[in-house]
């Protein structure tokens, strides 16, 4: 059914996981990321190989460090990555099995970005549909739609990013076009696949009236009914010292409640149901 | 009630606590006039002073009549139990940390010189005392165990309702008559009657009592309340009740005067769905309404806050905060092992949601068939945040009680006593509560009687397990010392009407009369135990980094060097934890607990029956923490232990809630037949919305089908507690769960709210 040759790269597996989809999810996090979102919440999951994170705060100042994360005996070294094999993933991802029946929960991929590890995700996928677990994705959409079409033949739901239309402002903010997501969007639309756009609300990046507008009008477009608002957050910022990465956005404050609301009557507007946080 | 009426019971019943003297006195003044005859003689003699003479009132906005004390919520002394304590204590009682008194002058004096000259070498305790071998003080002194229930009256049971609400009073006395013309030997029966009838008596004061006041009601509606008051007491003063305020009305009475009789407790209302719900459907098929059966509803709920517990400041350290154990269940199966859920079920619910106080203790039984709208009910009620209703599992409970020799029907009617001990209603005399047995002292004590010299893990842990069995041994020699003499110095005649096989037999509930004879003891410690013994099984038997007699020394220096520093980092962070659904771990502590289990049943107490285990702490982890030095798993000598009983070490989860209770599913839950204790804290977003909702009625199903007993929750941010300590008077109204009760936050001494403040916070 799969070999275990293919090998995923893993950063986190976060069970009880509730806003990833329906019901009581695991949340499987891949990494390796092409988007350099400057927002991003998970630093950590943009390079494709295993690292390194030190958090200086539970540093006990041994007198030789042994940057070894299974030695570091105040854990603040942690090996960001490590390798699975299908087998070892399905294994761990059964445990909570019963919560998924009685939930109607089950199991999510997310990143980085899935299509990265298209040949692993899609034959974990295909393990945990094959014992009746329910699978969703969280992806980006960019990558090939070859891929994107492999990986979703084994999903029930697939939450797409959407965070910048114009194709050039995307290059240059994100590294990547944004024609490709759309296309790749409107691919998927055709597998009569259950979709949910997501859109993140950045403040200055993709919460600026003609892209939102844009987003609306791209996602009504398309036939769709319904949209998740993932409004802006500081969480990650304290992985970026860790990571001795330099956070952009330090100086921004999330929105309030208020400005959040404009937004959903803007998406409302155009037909759209709006969840505020997946 | 509206809104406004509730705020005003509420605002009413907190104001600053009395200690009351009134019942010692009157209990006293007859225990003197009484002597020379048979101890239940005197103390149903004693009982019947009591209900003739305490003051009796009505308090503004009641719908229900009956107060244990004039001024709400003060606490009664018990001189003839343990007068020792209340001595030490009469002046630091208004200023302890925590559950104060306000202690008159007068009283003080009248205690001085009258009350404990007289109780001093007469009591409970003076008779325990002298008859607690050697031996088990020894284990005692070494905080191995602790044997409770030496300085109080008996409660811990549920009476049953049933056959009073059927009969009536005249009813039951009639009965008991009977039995006394076939046997007039029987001192329980001459007792019985005694009390029965000033319990009418004391019935037919309140029918006068509410006429008079009626007469100067403010208003009409309120003179048409009085007035139904001073009806319905002359009707239930010898008849059955009809209707549902008449039901609640005799109930209310009868809880009462088994608190004037035993002044204890958890003397627990069972399943009141079950046994109210004829009344329900009676007066809904006459045509009330559902509204004003939830009036009635918010007046006793509101009233059985009106009822606390004078304890000593050592018990309140352990019991911290109230729990009177008003506990009701709701929900459940019915002898045939349907569903038992009905509108009164949901009514319970709906009128407590109103009302959010700690009392009543509301739990929720769970199984296969209960509909999932019950579910959300009860999980719209946890979101308040009060930690009320705690959830039961009739999937696990019911079979655990199969296995103790309970018939199947019987088993299906169990319901819960105090905060989480599982009990059969008007059945069992459990003596729940008799002892708490530190399993986390047990391996302290193991390793350092042989200076941590063993030749493998294995003969380690063959050495924890004798040892186990050693001290089992005599925690259960001290507990049916303890027995001895509730059933020598203070039976519960009254208590035993409501008890069957009592009336059957003859006999006295402390004497063998119920029908289910346990005594309860709780394996305390679980969690530190299991991650010990997985630290040391690796850091010192596998990768050999330590030895064991060096490991030994460190703990005995409470890791204070800086190789200890270092090493107990190491413990804390690299070596797996229970509660994070890791088979190794979590199977050594269910290696531990399931032979503490086997252990604990093989002993006898002095009614016929066994021991039953329990892991439950109420807030016994401060206090038994305090007593054990260093740990293995990190813990610094004197730290709490784990919350709960099967709850992980605080801040030691990191996998989340599925994550603990797979962990928790791996101890055989089904042992625990004394009932345990599981608390998780939820931060208020995981239940926001209606998919909030759905998530936790799906999270409740799971627990269900993973076969643990117990769940509760606590649904508040750290930022509200942290709020709430800085300024209490804002917050005064803060109810949250404790251990197996809810309490008033700012009631709570600094140590306790500081645990709960720490116990991991699910969000995602």
């Amino acid at each position: 059914m799969y070999s275990d040759d293919v090998k995923g790269l893993v950063f986190n597996i976060q069970r009880y996981s509730l806003h990833d989809g329906n019901g009581i999810r695991t949340t499987v996090f891949m990494k390796g990321c092409p988007l350099r979102c400057p927002w991003c919440c998970n630093p950590e999951s943009l390079l494709p190989q295993p690292e390194l994170m030190k958090d200086e705060e539970y540093c006990l100042h041994c007198v030789v460090c042994s940057r070894d994360d299974e030695i570091c005996p105040g854990n603040a070294l942690l090996l960001q990555g490590r390798w699975w094999s299908v087998s070892q993933l399905v294994d761990e991802l059964q445990k909570d099995y019963l919560f998924f029946l009685t939930s109607g929960g089950g199991v999510t991929f997310s990143g980085g970005e899935v299509l990265l590890q298209c040949e692993f995700v899609t034959a974990a996928l295909q393990a945990l549909v094959n014992l009746g677990v329910h699978a969703a994705i969280e992806t980006s959409g960019i990558g090939d739609w070859q891929r994107l079409d492999a990986l979703t033949n084994f999903c029930g739901l697939v939450m797409y990013d959407l965070k910048i239309m114009d194709d050039e402002v995307s290059r240059v903010t994100l590294g990547t076009g944004s024609r490709i997501v759309k296309d790749n969007f409107r691919r998927l639309l055709q597998k009569k696949i259950k979709v949910i756009p997501r859109v993140p609300l950045i403040p200055g990046y993709t919460a600026l009236p003609q892209n939102l507008q844009e987003i609306a009008e791209f996602v009504s477009e398309c036939g769709l009914n319904e949209v998740d608002l993932l409004p802006f957050h500081q969480y990650g910022r304290k992985k970026y010292q860790r990571l001795n990465k330099e956070y952009k956005l330090t100086e921004q404050l999330p929105f309030s409640t208020l400005e959040i609301d404009v937004v959903k009557k803007l998406f409302e507007s155009y037909g759209l149901s709006v969840r505020i946080g997946g | 009630m509206d809104k406004q009426r509730i705020e005003r019971r509420k605002d009413a019943l907190f104001s600053a606590r009395d200690f009351s003297i009134e019942r010692a006195c009157i209990y006293t003044t007859s225990w003197q006039e009484s002597e020379g005859l048979p101890v239940i003689v005197r103390r149903a003699l004693a009982t019947a002073a009591v209900l003739d003479n305490v003051a009796i009132s009505i308090r503004d906005d009641e719908l229900l009549a009956g107060n244990r004390t004039i001024r709400p919520r003060s606490g009664i002394a018990s001189p003839e139990m343990d007068p020792y304590w209340i001595l030490d204590e009469l002046d630091s009682m208004s200023t302890r940390p925590q559950d104060s008194f306000i202690v008159s002058e007068t009283d003080k004096s009248i205690y001085r010189e009258q009350l404990y000259p007289y109780w001093a070498g007469r009591s409970l305790k003076d008779a325990v005392n002298s008859a607690i071998p050697a031996e088990v003080r020894c284990a005692q002194a070494e905080n191995i165990f602790k044997l409770n229930q030496t300085d109080k009256g008996q409660g811990h049971i549920i009476p049953g309702y049933e056959t009073v609400l059927a009969a009536g009073l005249g009813g039951l006395r009639t009965k008991i008559e009977q039995l006394r013309n076939q046997s007039p030997d029987c001192l329980l029966y001459q007792a019985q009657t005694l009390i029965l009838a000033a319990l009418q008596r004391h019935i037919a004061r309140y029918a006068v009592f509410a006429g008079e006041i009626a007469e100067c009601a403010a208003d009409d509606a309120r003179y048409g309340e009085l007035q139904r008051i001073a009806a319905a007491c002359r009707k239930i003063e010898n008849a059955a009740p009809e209707t549902f305020f008449e039901a609640c009305q005799l109930f209310w009475f009868i809880n009462l005067a088994a608190q004037y009789e035993s002044n204890a407790s958890s003397i627990s209302p069972g399943r009141f769905d079950q046994y109210m719900y004829r009344f329900y459907t009676g007066d809904i098929a006459h045509g009330m309404t559902d509204g004003q059966i939830k009036d009635i509803l918010h007046c006793l709920w509101l009233k059985m806050n009106d009822v606390v517990l004078l304890r000593s400041a050592d018990s309140a350290r352990y019991f911290a905060g109230f729990p009177t154990g008003y506990t009701i269940i709701l929900g459940g199966l019915n002898p045939r092992g349907r569903c038992s859920v009905n509108e009164l079920s949901y009514l319970a619910l709906e009128a407590y949601q109103d009302i959010c106080l700690p009392q009543p203790n509301l739990g929720v039984r769970i199984n296969e068939l209960t509909p999932q709208q019950f579910l959300i009910k009860t999980a719209e009620t946890i979101r308040l945040g009060t930690g009320i209703p705690q959830i039961f599992n009739d999937e696990v409970i019911v079979p655990g009680f199969l296995g103790r020799g309970v018939s199947l029907e019987d088993a299906r009617d169990y319901s819960v006593v105090g905060c989480v001990e599982l009990s059969i209603p008007g059945k069992t005399y459990g003596l729940h509560d008799i002892a708490l047995f530190n399993l986390l002292k047990v391996l302290e004590l193991t390793i350092q009687e042989r200076n941590g010299q063993f030749d493998d893990f294995a003969a380690l842990l063959e050495a924890v397990k004798a040892n186990t069995d050693k001290y089992a041994e005599l925690m259960a020699e001290g507990s049916n010392v303890v027995e001895a003499g509730h059933r020598d110095h203070a039976p519960t005649p009254f208590l035993s009407v409501f008890v069957e096989d009592c009336l059957d037999k003859g006999a006295d509930v402390s004497a063998g009369g119920a029908r289910y004879n346990f005594s309860g003891v709780q394996g305390i410690g679980i969690a530190n135990l299991s991650d010990s013994l997985y630290n040391i099984k690796k850091t010192c038997f596998e990768q050999k980094t330590v030895s064991l007699p060096e490991l030994a020394a460190i703990l005995g220096g409470d890791y204070r060097s800086d190789a200890g520093g270092r090493l107990k980092n190491q413990l804390i962070n690299k070596g797996m934890k229970y509660g994070n659904d890791c088979d190794e771990v979590d199977e050594l502590g269910a290696e531990v607990l399931a032979h503490y289990c086997k252990t604990v049943e093989r002993h006898h107490n002095l009614r016929g029956g066994i021991f039953i285990p329990g892991a439950y702490t109420v807030s016994a982890h401060i206090p038994l923490g305090a007593v054990v030095g260093a740990t293995a798993d990190g813990r610094m000598a004197g730290e709490q232990l784990a919350d709960g009983g099967l709850s992980p070490m605080t801040g030691r989860d990191c996998k989340g809630p599925t994550a603990v209770l797979k962990s928790v599913s791996k101890l055989d839950n089904y042992l625990l037949s004394n009932g345990s204790l599981l608390n998780m804290k939820f931060h208020p977003s995981a239940l926001a919305g209606q998919t909030g909702i759905l998530n936790m009625t799906g999270f409740l199903r799971a627990f269900m089908k993973l076969k643990i007993q117990h769940i509760q929750f606590n649904v508040v941010s750290a930022d509200t507690l942290r709020a709430a300590q800085f300024a209490p008077e804002k917050y005064k109204n803060l109810v949250i769960r404790v251990a197996g009760y809810s309490a008033i936050f700012v009631d709570l001494d600094k140590a306790i709210q500081e645990d709960i403040i720490k116990r991991t916070e699910h969000v995602f």
